[in-house]
């Protein structure tokens, strides 16, 4: 083997006579390409940050929501995903869209999801039952049982509350420890002014006749003698029940009663509704339009019925299998239903899409937020509906870690066929 | 002067003999192995710093071109071929000696580019099979096969020069 080196020695031994290295132009050449790449990197540097800068800033100034009036809620989301961690609900978040009810098999509850997406759980804690929060129609108040003894009414851009220790849930023993008793399981109405809102309560006086309470944000509560099922507010001093009259005469089979804050019926009108279906009415089957001039009523059968407040007079009706224990929203004087995981509009078209880990099954929006722009994120935009799209912190972090996975491995392998050749 | 650049003029100038013959023996001509040991240089020069804080830039030297080397044949095919020139100086004029080099250059021309550069690693840089192997980023039995396939070719063309 070493018969090799005295002949190539002997072949080589001149050359360094006639190749002479420059090392000044070598340096000279080392530092020019130093200087390339540094500024070939810093190029690069530039471009990605000048790319997610303008993604950053630029695209989301078209989806941005504008408020309407400058200070309530301006648009709603085209979805809300789960949060990584379940947060309080800050004491003045700003304008919501949105109530939705959580049920699945390990979780329960309100919540409340803003115009850009972001979920939080309603404060109610202790309850012995469902007692649904109230948005307002501008989104900045939001009506709800805080405490087992203590409803709440919260200004959501200033952090005020107003606070009613007279009004309780309904477990027995809370007899005593206030005036009144929270309808579970039934909506609340705010008034189109955002300064009253209506929830089904009883007094705790077994011979009272109070079937629901007026709560005013000062703080004052009027008592309604009214029968039915409380469907909203026509105007800001004018409120609708609907009430089944299908076990009575049942001519007609149900009536819009108008009633005034102060409790004095003002109109009653007959409702154009089939006898089958007036005899299903519940408390989620009727829903007064923002501007007060329909009523919605949800059949038991999936046919969505709009009526006429002025006289009763059926202006449409549409089949949407829907939630049956979810108040129709309001867009452009149409109702809005909750379809498996997502709240649609009336041409069918989804409004907002719920992550299904979430398990909602019930979505009230604020009728101000269905008025205004859908707020669409990036990722919804870059990834549609699909997976990724409200996976996108766990699916960033899958592709991260695969990366560094298959770095690592590479990294092993290398080292290991080095370790081989050095011990061969 | 920056410290750097008289440091890698101080090296040049202890290594730069050594760094010309490799040169030669992986090219066989006098151009390129001045191109090749320029080239050398430069890269090193890109990377001095690093590499004299690692306190070895001979073995980085040798890496980078025994791997141009090999490179230079492969893009050969994207690139003009070099003009290369009858005139031999490094050879010498007349007599058996150089009779016999001319014959050795000529065995090394017919060798591949990786046989000649493990026979430049293997018999002139004295590196055992692991260490050339990592030179080329190889593995140890392509090396093996490189030499053995190597050595054959040579002792076919010039077994008197190889097999002295």
């Amino acid at each position: 083997m070493s018969d090799l080196r005295d002949p190539l020695d002997d072949l080589l031994s001149d050359v360094p006579t006639y190749v002479v290295p420059d090392a000044r132009a070598a340096w000279a050449a080392g530092a020019r390409r130093r200087t390339r790449r540094r500024v070939g990197v810093a190029a690069a540097v530039t471009v990605v940050v000048a790319l997610v800068a303008g993604a950053v800033t630029w695209l989301p100034r078209t989806v941005e929501p504008q408020p309407a009036d400058g200070e309530g809620v301006g648009g709603y989301p085209a979805r809300v995903l789960k949060p990584l961690v379940a947060r309080d609900l800050p004491l003045a978040p700003g304008p919501m869209a949105m109530v939705f009810q959580r049920n699945g098999e390990d979780i329960y509850g309100w919540w409340v999801a803003s115009p850009r997406g972001h979920a939080w759980p309603v404060p109610q804690q202790d309850m012995i039952d469902s007692y649904p929060p109230a948005l307002s129609a501008d989104g900045r108040m939001l009506a709800y049982l805080h405490t087992p003894t203590t409803y709440v009414i919260r200004d959501l851009t200033t952090g005020d509350s107003t606070t009613f220790d007279s009004i309780t849930d309904g477990l027995e023993s809370r007899e005593g420890q206030g005036e009144w008793v929270l309808g579970p399981q039934n909506p609340s109405f705010w008034s189109p002014d955002g300064s009253r809102v209506l929830v089904r309560g009883s007094s705790w006086s077994r011979d009272s006749p109070t079937t629901a309470l007026v709560l005013d944000v000062d703080g004052t509560v009027t008592e309604l003698e009214t029968d039915g099922f409380p469907a909203g507010w026509v105007d800001d001093d004018t409120l609708a029940f609907v009430q089944d009259r299908a076990e009575l005469d049942g001519k007609p089979p149900a009536e819009l009663v108008l009633v005034r804050v102060d409790g004095a019926v003002e109109r009653r009108i007959t409702l154009a509704l089939p006898r089958a279906a007036a005899a299903w009415t519940s408390q989620w089957s009727s829903s007064v339009s923002p501007d007060g001039e329909f009523l919605a009523f949800v059949a038991d059968d999936g046919q969505v019925y709009v009526f006429s407040t002025e006289d009763g007079a059926r202006r449409s009706r549409s089949f949407v299998p829907t939630s049956d224990t979810c108040l129709p929203s309001w867009q452009d004087d149409f109702p809005a239903l909750v379809r498996t995981s997502t709240l649609v509009g009336h041409s069918g078209e989804v409004l907002t899409a719920f992550d299904s880990r979430l398990e909602v099954v019930c979505a009230m929006a604020a009728p101000g937020a269905l008025a205004g722009e859908r707020h669409v994120g990036l990722a919804q935009r870059w990834f549609g509906d699909g997976w990724v799209a409200f996976n996108l912190p766990l699916a960033v972090a899958i592709a991260v870690g695969g990366v560094v996975v298959a770095g690592v491995v590479l990294l092993v392998i290398r080292n290991r066929r080095r370790r081989v050749h050095r011990l061969g | 002067m920056n410290r750097g650049v008289e440091d890698f003029e101080e090296w040049v100038h202890a290594r730069g003999g050594a760094l010309a013959r490799s040169a030669y023996l992986l090219t066989g001509d006098l151009h390129l192995a001045e191109d090749l040991v320029q080239e050398t240089l430069a890269r090193v020069a890109q990377h001095w710093k690093r590499v004299s804080r690692r306190g070895n830039p001979d073995a980085y030297a040798r890496q980078v071109m025994h791997n141009l080397a090999i490179d230079r044949w492969r893009r050969r095919s994207v690139r003009p071929p070099e003009l290369l020139t009858d005139s031999h100086p490094e050879i010498g004029h007349g007599g058996p000696d150089v009779e016999r080099r001319m014959v050795l250059r000529d065995a090394l021309a017919q060798l591949t580019p990786k046989q000649r550069a493990v026979v430049s690693l293997r018999f002139y840089e004295d590196l055992t099979e692991v260490q050339t192997a990592a030179v080329l980023g190889c593995s140890v039995s392509t090396v093996k096969s490189q030499t053995r396939d190597a050595l054959a070719r040579l002792r076919r063309i010039a077994p008197e020069e190889v097999l002295r």
